[in-house]
């Protein structure tokens, strides 16, 4: 609105009716890009999405861009009959300009892959093109352009699968047994930093029942800020009449991908347990056991806020007493060995299954023995085997019992 | 973090021992220095008390080690002459002193 005073000249008008047009259509302008960059985040959202329909193989993704449309991208293809191909890229950046290489990138891999390009080869590549092409000499430049990628090769007729990671986080393995273990180690560099390509490869046999979790740094960053476990953001992030009560979503910085592949051919499929926490603590962390149950916890409660405060209970004080034996008994308080802990949820069993393995030589511990005589006896020794055998449902062990596996009924 | 504060006071024949918060292995010894002399009594001295009062209110849980520090309390009160009383509102505290079958040997109540 333009306020003129009186008098009003036949100037004043025209420059004022000039002024509204301009403003008009620089509004009208606005709204047809915003609307334009809406369709284009809906239409990746739904490219995303058509990734998760397909036999052999269960694809389920979540995806929360930080804008309307981002850099994070994943598409799963078959490149060959029971050859498939995973592939999740983060472009730097989460603007629109990062959208469109990521479609760009992930269009070129494909291509790459079904010339029967192997994947390492299609990365040099692009690192090529990306300093070479898009970069130029100007490594330091803000428009430098960089793709931290991860690609999962599954060979369902050789029963193998290969990893391929650069820049994103170490995706997991979890087992037909429910354990979990990190493909290769966290970290190296994106494509198109460095003329020296790097790349993390790992390969692991595989089964019928396996499953695979990849992520890109986005959830990090957010389970950094949240002080809680990347995998129950993603837990969260799957669980999609979930997420519109996950308000933790907003203070992302970054988009956000989170992927869970699973293998369908098992013909007696048994309950997948998805991994909630998997950390290693060294021999040398026994007085920081504190800080370690807050971290639990924070997850605990993101991942399953609706458990009862007294399983919550349980399992933190449990998962204490594991850890701190491990870490005393089994590492022998030694830095130089660790003990891994790995907290998994079956949700429609609604089983938390946790496994606590040392590298010490195990123990002999009769709970029978000392349930009969804790009505007589004062209790002394192995009150934190009790603890674990009272407050656990059911509690197995492994390895002589180096390896305690807990289960709670939620 | 700040470390937790414990008390120890006495009212007629009630010694009344106050942990600051959780009974774990980050904050047992703590405790245990607080009622240290326990530990020390000469055999057959008699004490001015006859009730150890353990007051778990601020404890929202007890670990092993916390529970070995109140077995290791419970027989110095013995040998003292004396009883022990632990008192409790968190339901999980409680719980674990049940499991525990601690309410054998001391008056657990739980408030």
């Amino acid at each position: 609105v333009d306020y003129l005073e009186k008098p009003v000249t036949v100037h004043q008008i025209g420059e004022s009716v000039e002024k509204a047009i301009r403003l008009t259509r620089q509004r009208r302008r606005t709204q047809q890009v915003a609307s334009s960059v809406k369709e284009l985040g809906q239409a990746q959202k739904r490219m995303i999405h058509l990734n998760e329909q397909h036999a052999e193989v269960n694809v389920k993704i979540g995806y929360h861009p930080k804008l309307e449309a981002g850099g994070d991208y994943f598409i799963h293809f078959r490149t060959g009959p029971g050859e498939h191909f995973c592939l999740l890229t983060d472009v730097s950046g989460h603007d629109l300009q990062a959208a469109y290489l990521s479609a760009y990138f992930q269009g070129f891999v494909r291509g790459m892959l079904q010339c029967g390009w192997p994947p390492v080869n299609i990365f040099q590549s692009i690192n090529q093109q990306l300093l070479q092409e898009w970069g130029g000499d100007d490594l330091g430049g803000a428009d430098n352009t960089s793709v931290a990628a991860c690609g999962i090769g599954l060979n369902l007729k050789n029963r193998t699968v290969n990893v391929l990671t650069c820049g994103v986080p170490a995706p997991i393995h979890v087992f037909a047994n429910n354990r979990a273990s990190y493909f290769g180690a966290h970290g190296g560099f994106p494509i198109g930093w460095f003329p020296d390509f790097q790349f993390e490869a790992a390969n692991h046999a595989i089964s019928d029942q396996d499953q695979y979790f990849l992520w890109t740094d986005g959830i990090v960053d957010l389970a950094e800020r949240l002080m809680v476990h990347p995998l129950t953001i993603g837990h969260r992030l799957l669980d999609k009449s979930a997420v519109t009560d996950l308000p933790e979503l907003d203070l992302a910085a970054d988009d956000i991908l989170f992927v869970r592949v699973r293998l369908t051919g098992a013909t007696v499929p048994t309950p997948h347990f998805s991994p909630l926490i998997l950390e290693q603590y060294h021999g040398g962390m026994a007085g920081e056991i504190d800080r370690l149950e807050s971290g639990w916890a924070r997850s605990l409660k993101l991942a399953l806020p609706k458990i009862s405060d007294a399983t919550r209970h349980n399992i933190l004080l449990v998962s204490r007493e594991a850890v701190l034996n491990g870490l005393q008994h089994g590492c022998q308080n030694n830095p130089d060995q660790s003990v891994t802990y790995q907290l998994s949820v079956q949700p429609e069993k609604r089983i938390i299954r946790i496994w606590v393995d040392d590298p010490g030589p195990g123990h002999q511990f009769d709970h029978q023995h000392q349930e009969s005589i804790l009505d007589s006896e004062l209790p002394g020794r192995h009150l934190g085997l009790v603890l674990i055998h009272t407050l656990a449902q059911v509690v197995t062990f492994e390895r002589n019992r180096a390896s305690l596996i807990m289960d709670f009924y939620y | 973090m700040q470390p937790l504060k414990n008390t120890l006071t006495q009212k007629d024949q009630i010694l009344t021992l106050c942990p600051g918060g959780d009974l774990t292995s980050t904050t047992a010894a703590s405790v245990r220095a607080t009622v240290q002399f326990l530990f020390e009594l000469p055999e057959g001295q008699p004490v001015p008390w006859k009730v150890l009062q353990l007051d778990l209110n601020a404890a929202q849980k007890v670990d092993s080690v916390g529970l070995n520090l109140i077995v290791n309390i419970f027989k110095a009160v013995q040998k003292a002459g004396g009883k022990m009383q632990i008192i409790c509102t968190n339901q999980n505290v409680h719980r674990t002193l049940l499991f525990t079958r601690l309410d054998k040997f001391a008056e657990v109540v739980k408030l």
